[in-house]
């Protein structure tokens, strides 16, 4: 009677999640390994380097407003940037962190699979490659941070901070490795290819100031002969300028309707998360290659003709019938009264033309890129440039990327022919060329221009006076890392200055 | 396995006793020369029956010669004893040997006499009581008194035990002699002498040793709410109940008992229906018999999951007894919104105020020209003031209906009952429809056999529009009052704004009437017990219950063309949205259990009541979901998937389990209900747990001192009724934390990206193989009283509980990457008091009463780690949990020389307004000048109930408050600051202006605009106290006099009228008290008229 209702069964109380599986079991199969390398990718598509945030990162910069205070920028650059305060500046730590992690842990594991060695080299090439461009990031913001290339177990002891140096010869060294293994092809299904660890790895020496050798690795890609400009600029942002015929992309954060969407439209159509300010717009050349100071062909009463194309492909201006079209009526200028004036522009690029009602803006399918050739070139352009001065083949690379545009070769502007002049010709040609692509913030950074830019950003262009102090070329810390090495009878060491 | 060990062993004590009960009492001897010592041993080895006897009564007996075959034990005895001065009474499975002529009164009662009895009864103040009952409780004979309170009873054995009872008065038993005189019942208090249910098994009132708040029908029946939970509320000290909403069949009522116990998991109590996990909501309030909370050790007895207290729900069942009747209760309710904020809807102020938040809040040129303005003063149709608000929230009228019928036949008692709700939404868009239902039946099959089952059930259906309550609240306030909801050109078209600078989040209206979510639940809920009485006083009782919920969810997308109310030009579509998209998702649960207990009740040495309560338990969940979605159905009449393309569709699916394994024992012991004793024990296995940790066991002991019951009290004090002091102290668990599989390391699925081959995984959070329960232990100790048959009674109450263990994230470096494992890190405590008193006499034909009752509690975080800072609360060691953290708000900047001389702030600052305090005083306001300020939780709340019948007439009046509790209202969508979620509330129109130098309101901003940034901040300016004091609950009834209902064959006719939150008193003015934020759903206030009509 009694035992009736005792089911007695030993495992009653042993339960497992049917949607999940065990670690005991796993790393058996090749097909484990490639499940597991699918979550490392996977890392990007909740990153802040996907297309809900990184399109953002240039309210970091010079470059825009968060209008949403979507990635804290606003808040952040407003009020002077502390520990505490929380958007980007704290959350990619941990983020970046997170995405390593998932790496971390497929290199001490990948091993255990019984594929080939060749194979496996390939995989941990890939997973490198992530790992490298995670710490790219975190060095540039927040300078040397702690090195964690293992799997973190709760008894490790606290890793001290690593110096800036030694986190980028990791990079490098990732990389070194990458580049070895990674199959040297144009970008196609979203894996990793060797020409994207050389740009990264270009990028990195540039950014440190090794400019012969960033030079040379640039050149490695021209050479190889794998990647080419994209004939459409504003389409290698769009799904229709993203099949194999583009050969320009290098690497990018992968989406497909239904399971992997992105709420683009949405977010930059219909939100109007990043609103550009007017320092940018102007500095969008004139057809002739000038700036708009010096070019006849500016015309204040009608300021968006004859100039860059690339500033109507990039952004909404005043008159423009890009946007959400309401049945038909043109629309941008519709939206403006929304605004907080002096905020009269919207981003474009990345806003699908097709997409312009709110439940298609949130079905989008269009890759985010991460890294294309035209970054190639221009990284060419400018080591090359501060290694050895203007030569015919820095005006090569910086005037294919504004001829793809229709743009006249840099030498049209006689300034851009000292070595000075030159270098303010390729900075220049980053910002319009790369604008809200998350480069405009390192690029203020390296070139240490960022308080005198960012300061210049008064009330005239932003609805609040934007702030950069001198400490803020590194981020800080985010306080719960301090507090967590202090508690633990430790110190971090926080950036100077906070 | 140690329980089916357990098992065996009742299993074997009780087949031992029930072989004895059972075997054949006939004996068998032959023997010569024998001593009657050796003849009773054998006859125990026959019969199994003991034979008690003092070794010296057999000094003088003789030994024996015995030749029995086959002879009934009592025959046999008689043989054996036969000469020897000696006779015996067999008692239960003894035979006591007994000297003839020294027995005691009481063992000779079969040897006695009958005789003839009378007596009289009377009341304390010697007044007769007609119609009180004598029963004569060997033979069940019952006669009751007449007119003068006398009675008359004949041949009744002399000594034999008398029950006397009346209603109202406490049962009495006395022995029968020929002459009764005047026997006198106390009258009773009903607190102190009804019966409350606790785990497992019930206790008299005056037994109770822990903290324990009752409620019966009467306190439940009386509110017209169709949650029950609304109908606790004030009424249940140390039990917080906070209702969230008014929005039907969502109330969002939270309770929490004592304090918040952990930062990391649920802090809601345990709620059982008649012992079985349940869901109240469920239930009709007409269903429930009694509502027990346990609030301190005395819930041990659910172990594992009575950290936050147990809330025992127990449905009616009917009384034994009492002859069939049939109860319809029928209502007219009256629903209308109240505590909403003034806002403001007419147009010229609206575009004059939205014109000037604009221009102070740098937000640019202002929207409306002097020449728009012109046209709104003589409003007409076509340039309105369209009041909003009142067009989408509107009083409705509700007409409900129960029935419920109970009584007994034979040896069963039953009561079934059925409710049907249907509840129109006061706002546009949503409503509510219930059936519920309920049978639940005793059946006595025999003296020691009981069973019973009880079912209940609920369909209902909850319809909100598309996205929600707070959408729909923010679309309403976001219309300005210049354009009506359609074109006037009777097209039917909807209009969406009338000038271009209005930006109205989406037209209400038309969203009420498309589109939408719709949620169907189907709930059952069933028990049944068998009960047996193995022996006088060993009660075995088997339980099962099952649950089961599918609620199945449709959530279309409304599609709405727009239209310009002046132009009629076409303007899109609301939200952008044109194409009608479909989700449907069905969740379905799954819950059985049973349990079984083992209850022996003793009294020994006379005084000493023993009770002992052995039980196992197992429980199991299954929860599963699958959903699926697809888009662009031709029409919205199409409302399943399949009506629409495959293209674009997706679908997901879960399934989750838990399963608890229990044993648990509850020993109570009391002298003379004077000294009381209690203790209690539950192992209980959980499946939530790593191996090495999955049982726990939580003990708690509880005692108690009548001291009323003492010679000196009885003697000195007779006016003290009752006194009692109580104590107790008990661990209880919690393992509803992170989750069902909070310990296991595995790799989630779902980590997918769109390669060829999707499918990826990824670890986790980092597992902790040493995961453990939260422990809550609590100490209480109490004082009930009740004096001059209760001219005054009440409970006091002190509690500590302390949290250890809780359960959450370790704080791991950043750098570690993996989500951090779950570990049992951290302690809270809550330590407060509750005081009930109460007051109830009868004056002439008025009875009466007042209770009030009072609670309050302080909550401290003990260890938490390294503070956490979020948003605008922060988790510190010392604080209560999410202590307030913000700025300073320091009046208001009333001149720029005062900006200038003041410190520097992150913000524009412009005269008027709020001025941040510079709190370290270095000349710069920024984070560092936060500070930390109370009011996350009440300092106290409490609840007031009068009540007074008379002649038919009756009127029960509640209050119900909070103090000290504050809310944050700055916030974007709150609505507080202007425009920034749609209207402006009519407090601003006397702000600071530069003529109006206001020291309390700011001057007017724009939340979209870039100044006014320390307006906008969130400071302790915005931090509001929401200390309410409410009238709860008023009902006025007449019961019309039973002689005339019996005329027409009824048994009682009662009408009623009833209101439900009829007052408020706050100083809080920017909503209701209880239901902050702009965008919440209104509260409701209920007038209900009502007829309660008995067959």
């Amino acid at each position: 009677m009694m035992i009736g209702i005792s089911s007695c069964k030993k495992d009653f109380l042993d339960l497992y999640p049917h949607d999940a599986l065990s670690e005991g079991t796993f790393w058996k199969t090749e097909k484990d390994a490639t499940m597991a390398l699918t979550g490392c990718y996977n890392t990007f598509l909740g990153s802040k380097f996907n297309m809900d945030n990184y399109p953002l990162w240039d309210c970091y910069s010079d470059n825009a407003w968060d209008w949403n205070d979507a990635v804290g920028a606003r808040s952040g650059m407003t009020a002077p940037i502390n520990p505490t305060n929380g958007g980007l500046v704290t959350a990619f730590y941990n983020d970046a962190y997170g995405k390593i992690g998932t790496c971390n842990y497929f290199l001490e594991n990948v091993d255990k699979t019984p594929a080939s060695a060749e194979q496996i080299n390939q995989w941990k090439a890939e997973v490198l490659f992530m790992r490298a461009f995670y710490y790219f990031h975190l060095a540039e913001l927040y300078g040397g941070v702690p090195l964690i290339l293992q799997p973190y177990a709760v008894s490790d002891p606290l890793l001290p901070k690593s110096t800036k140096e030694e986190v980028v010869l990791q990079i490098l060294s990732d990389l070194e490795t990458a580049i070895q293994y990674l199959p040297d092809v144009s970008y196609i299904d979203g894996h990793v290819v060797k020409g994207a660890a050389l740009l990264l790895k270009a990028k990195t020496l540039l950014y440190n100031q090794k400019y012969q050798e960033a030079a040379s690795t640039a050149q490695e890609i021209i050479s190889s002969g794998k990647f080419h400009l994209y004939p459409n600029y504003d389409k290698i942002f769009l799904a229709d300028g993203q099949g194999t015929d583009n050969t320009e992309i290098m690497f990018s954060v992968k989406y497909q309707v239904p399971n992997f969407e992105n709420i683009s439209g949405v977010r930059y159509g219909w939100w109007m998360s990043v609103l550009p300010f007017q320092n940018l717009v102007d500095d969008y050349e004139c057809t002739d290659g000038l700036p708009i100071s010096q070019s006849p062909f500016y015309n204040a009463e009608h300021p968006y003709v004859d100039r860059d194309p690339r500033l109507t492909q990039s952004i909404m201006v005043p008159g423009s019938s890009y946007g959400f079209p309401r049945d038909g009526a043109p629309d941008w200028n519709q939206r403006i009264p929304l605004l907080t004036p002096p905020l009269k522009y919207n981003m474009r690029k990345y806003v699908e033309p097709s997409k312009t009602s709110v439940d298609a803006a949130n079905h989008c399918e269009n890759d985010l890129v991460l890294l294309r050739y035209a970054d190639v070139l221009l990284t060419f352009a400018e080591a090359q440039n501060e290694a050895s001065g203007p030569s015919e083949a820095v005006y090569l690379a910086i005037n294919e990327v504004r001829e793809r545009s229709g743009m006249p070769p840099a030498q049209d502007d006689p300034s851009a022919l000292s070595q000075d002049g030159l270098r303010e010709k390729i900075r220049h040609e980053r910002r319009v060329e790369l604008a809200f692509e998350g480069q405009r913030l390192f690029d203020l950074r390296r070139w240490k221009i960022a308080d005198q830019k960012i300061n210049a950003i008064g009330l005239g262009e932003a609805p609040v006076k934007y702030v950069f102090q001198a400490h803020n070329y590194l981020w800080p810390f985010p306080q719960s890392e301090i507090d967590f090495y202090k508690n633990h009878g430790d110190d971090l060491g926080q950036n100077t200055g906070y | 396995m140690r329980i089916m060990k357990l098992i065996i062993i009742i299993m074997t004590t009780l087949l031992v006793q029930v072989s004895a009960k059972t075997m054949a009492q006939r004996i068998t001897m032959k023997a010569g020369h024998s001593n009657l010592k050796k003849v009773f041993s054998e006859i125990r080895k026959q019969s199994g029956f003991i034979v008690l006897y003092k070794s010296d009564q057999l000094n003088n007996t003789k030994p024996l010669d015995i030749n029995i075959d086959n002879v009934p034990l009592e025959e046999a005895m008689k043989e054996i004893l036969k000469g020897q001065g000696l006779s015996f009474i067999i008692k239960d499975k003894s035979i006591i040997i007994i000297e003839k002529e020294k027995t005691t009164t009481e063992d000779r009662v079969s040897l006695l006499e009958d005789i003839n009895i009378r007596g009289k009864i009377v009341n304390e103040q010697n007044e007769p009581l007609p119609g009180a009952s004598i029963k004569v409780v060997s033979t069940g004979q019952v006669t009751l008194t007449n007119a003068e309170g006398t009675f008359v009873l004949q041949k009744v054995n002399e000594n034999t035990i008398l029950q006397i009872s009346f209603i109202g008065y406490e049962t009495k038993e006395v022995k029968a002699v020929s002459n009764m005189g005047s026997i006198i019942l106390t009258q009773l208090d009903a607190k102190l002498n009804e019966v409350v249910v606790m785990g497992y098994s019930t206790q008299k009132r005056t037994n109770v040793t822990g903290s324990v708040v009752t409620l019966q029908a009467k306190d439940i029946e009386n509110s017209s709410v169709s949650n029950p939970l609304q109908s606790l509320q004030g009424k249940t000290p140390g039990l917080q109940i906070t209702q969230g909403s008014g929005q039907p069949g969502a109330e969002g009522i939270s309770l929490n008992i004592r304090g918040p116990n952990s930062f990391a998991s649920d802090n809601g109590p345990l709620i059982l229906i008649n012992g079985v996990v349940g869901d109240i909501n469920a239930l009709d309030p007409s269903f429930i018999e009694s509502v027990t909370v346990l609030k301190d050790a005395s819930a041990a007895i659910y172990g594992a999951r009575a950290s936050n207290g147990v809330i025992l729900v127990t449905t009616k069942t009917g009384a034994e007894d009492s002859k069939l009747h049939i109860d319809l209760n029928s209502s007219y309710l009256n629903q209308a919104s109240i505590n909403t904020p003034e806002r403001v809807w007419n147009s010229v102020d609206y575009m004059n105020m939205r014109n000037t938040a604009i221009k102070n809040g740098g937000g640019g040129a202002t929207p409306y020209d002097q020449s728009i303005i012109d046209l709104y003063k003589t409003p007409s149709e076509q340039y309105p003031n369209f009041n909003w608000e009142d067009y989408m929230i509107k009083p409705v009228n509700i007409f409900n209906n129960t029935l419920s019928v109970g009584g007994s036949s034979g040896n069963t008692n039953y009561h079934g009952g059925m409710g049907v709700w249907s509840q129109d939404g006061i706002v546009r868009g949503f409503d509510y429809k219930k059936y519920t239902g309920m049978f639940s039946m005793d059946s006595r099959v025999s003296k020691r056999f009981k069973f019973g089952i009880s079912l209940n059930g609920i369909i209902d259906q909850t319809k909100q529009p598309y996205n929600g309550v707070a959408d729909m609240i923010l679309a309403t306030l976001s219309q300005a009052p210049t354009y009506g909801p359609f074109l006037l050109d009777g097209s039917g078209r909807v209009a969406w704004r009338a000038w271009d600078a209005e930006w109205p989040q989406k037209p209400p209206f038309a969203v009420s009437e498309n589109g939408g979510n719709w949620n169907n639940r189907f709930l059952f809920n069933g028990t049944a017990y068998t009960q047996v009485k193995i022996l006088d006083n060993l009660t075995w009782e088997v339980k099962g219950g099952m649950r089961a919920t599918e609620n199945s969810a449709k959530l279309q997308t409304p599609v709405i063309p727009i239209y310009n109310w002046i132009t009629g030009e076409p303007e899109g579509y609301s939200n952008g949205t044109q194409t009608i998209d479909l989700r449907q998702q069905t969740d379905l649960s799954k819950y059985y259990t049973a349990y079984s207990t083992l209850d022996y009740t003793k009294t020994f040495l006379e005084d000493f009541n023993l009770d002992v309560l052995l039980g196992i338990s197992e429980e199991k969940s299954v929860g599963t979901m699958l959903n699926g979605y697809r888009r662009g159905f031709a029409s919205s009449a199409l409302d399943v998937l399949n009506a629409a393309p495959e293209e674009g569709q997706t679908t997901g699916g879960t399934e989750t389990e838990y399963s608890l394994r229990s044993l648990f024992s509850r020993i109570t012991l009391n002298y003379k209900s004077k000294y009381l004793f209690e203790g209690n024990v539950r192992r209980d296995g959980s499946s939530r747990f790593p191996p090495s940790y999955k049982y726990a066991y939580f003990p708690s002991f509880l005692a108690g001192w009548r001291i009323s019951q003492e010679p000196f009290i009885t003697e000195k004090l007779p006016w003290i009724n009752e006194l009692k002091l109580r104590a107790s102290y008990g661990t209880l668990g919690n393992d509803n934390v992170n989750g069902n599989y909070p310990y296991q390391s595995t790799l989630s699925t779902g980590a997918n990206y769109p390669f060829a081959d999707q499918g990826g995984v990824r670890l986790g959070n980092l597992a902790n193989e040493r995961l453990k329960w939260e422990e809550t232990s609590t100490k209480n100790i109490g004082l009930d009283f009740l004096i001059k048959n209760s001219l005054l009674y009440g409970n006091l109450d002190y509690f500590v509980k302390t949290t250890t263990g809780i359960l959450r994230p370790q704080q791991v470096p950043g750098y570690s990457g993996v989500g951090s494992p779950s570990v049992n890190q951290g302690t809270v405590d809550n330590k407060g008091f509750e005081v009930v008193l109460g007051h109830r006499q009868r004056v002439g034909q008025v009875d009466y009463g007042v209770e009030g009752n009072f609670s309050r509690y302080k909550n401290t975080l003990r260890n938490f780690g390294a503070p956490a800072y979020n948003g605008n609360t922060f988790m510190k060691e010392g604080y209560e949990i999410n202590r307030y953290f913000m700025y300073q708000g320091d009046g208001i900047y009333q001149s720029q020389t005062e900006i200038d001389n003041g410190p520097s702030t992150p913000w524009v600052q412009t005269p008027g307004d709020v001025r941040i305090k510079d709190v370290d005083g270095n000349g710069i306001v920024n984070a560092d000048d936060r500070v930390d300020v109370d009011g996350v939780n009440p300092s106290f709340y409490y609840g007031m109930n009068l009540y007074a019948n008379w002649n038919g007439f009756d009127i029960a009046v509640l209050f119900q408050g909070e103090q000290g509790r504050k809310v944050l209202v700055n916030s974007e969508y709150d609505g507080i600051l202007p425009f920034s979620g749609g209207n402006v509330l009519a407090w601003w129109q006397d702000s600071w202006t530069p003529e109006n130098h206001s020291t309390t309101k700011p001057r007017m901003d724009y939340y979209y605009g870039p100044n006014g940034g320390s307006t906008r901040a969130a400071s302790t300016f915005w931090l509001k106290d929401i200390s309410y004091l409410r009238l709860k609950n008023v009902t006025l009834g007449y019961t019309l006099p039973a002689e005339l209902v019996s005329k027409i064959a009824l048994q009682k006719v009662r009408f009623y009228a009833n209101a439900q939150n009829l007052l408020t008193f706050t100083k809080y003015k920017f909503g209701d008290p209880e239901n902050v934020g702009g965008r919440a759903y209104p509260m409701l206030r209920t007038l209900t008229f009502g007829l309660n009509v008995q067959f």
